[in-house]
């Protein structure tokens, strides 16, 4: 996930302000914007707090790479809502059915048949 | 299927084949949980039948080039045969009521143009507590995140 140079542009302009001012009320230096508007991958907390001090939702400033790491960072913001919703939930077998739910059910059962016919090797 | 595959498509003929001969059976066991999203692991499909004694179970096993060995002392009916080794035949389910009061506790599983049943995750759970065996205990704590995990997905959707 990267912080989307286009897409913040366009935020100034629906929000009426240049992008100086935007920069300003993110509350970060001019250096500081141009770093992350470098960096190919930020940390999802960097982003958020951007997202709130610009009163927004960090989709209106992010862009993914691929489709896999936007399906990634989907998923974990289910994982962590489940998480938060039920803390007794065990994340990783969470974690392990949010991505077995993306494939086809077939495809899961052959998934543990491999799985369980390589535990009877080793 | 890829040719990494072990559910490949003759056993998913076998399936098709019971279906359209009209035989009633029901995905049960790991396998069931697998295909509703439990990240478990399991080394056969349990097939839980309506009537063993329906005679289009054996002539769909020999149609396949298989065979469907009944029960010959203390040992369990089974299949025999390339495609179908994978099977197996759960007689008994703990905790569970009578097949046809389980068939409203599935889901369908569409394979090709045929529906199968498959035990609900909920239902697996219970079969699981009721049998108490220590396999039984050590995933049960996956299956139950699982299913909070899908009903909450489907839920959203």
């Amino acid at each position: 996930m990267y912080l989307d140079s286009v897409k913040i542009k366009k935020l100034c302009k629906s929000k009426g302000i240049t992008l100086n001012e935007l920069i300003k009320k993110a509350g970060i230096s001019k250096t500081a914007y141009y770093h992350l508007i470098r960096k190919k991958q930020l940390l999802v907390n960097s982003i958020l707090e951007i997202a709130i001090c610009l009163d927004t939702e960090t989709k209106q400033i992010t862009s993914f790479w691929n489709q896999a790491e936007e399906q990634y960072y989907h998923l974990n913001s289910k994982l962590e809502e489940l998480c938060l919703k039920y803390p007794e939930l065990n994340r990783d077998n969470a974690w392990h059915t949010l991505l077995l739910l993306s494939e086809e059910p077939l495809q899961r059962l052959d998934r543990a048949l491999l799985r369980g016919q390589k535990i009877n090797i080793y | 299927m890829d040719k990494k595959s072990i559910f490949t498509e003759q056993e998913e003929n076998f399936l098709i084949n019971l279906r359209k001969s009209g035989v009633e059976f029901i995905i049960v066991g790991l396998s069931a949980a697998t295909l509703q999203g439990a990240p478990v692991v399991t080394q056969d499909v349990d097939l839980w039948f309506k009537n063993l004694q329906d005679p289009n179970i054996a002539k769909v096993a020999r149609k396949l080039g298989g065979s469907y060995i009944p029960t010959i002392n203390l040992n369990p009916p089974m299949f025999a045969g390339k495609g179908l080794g994978l099977f197996d035949i759960v007689m008994t389910l703990h905790g569970l009521n009578k097949f046809e009061e389980e068939v409203t506790n599935t889901i369908k599983l569409k394979i090709r143009d045929q529906e199968i049943l498959v035990l609900k995750l909920e239902r697996i759970i219970k079969s699981k507590e009721a049998a108490n065996r220590e396999k039984d205990k050590l995933v049960l704590p996956v299956l139950r995140d699982s299913l909070i995990v899908i009903k909450e997905r489907s839920r959203e959707n």
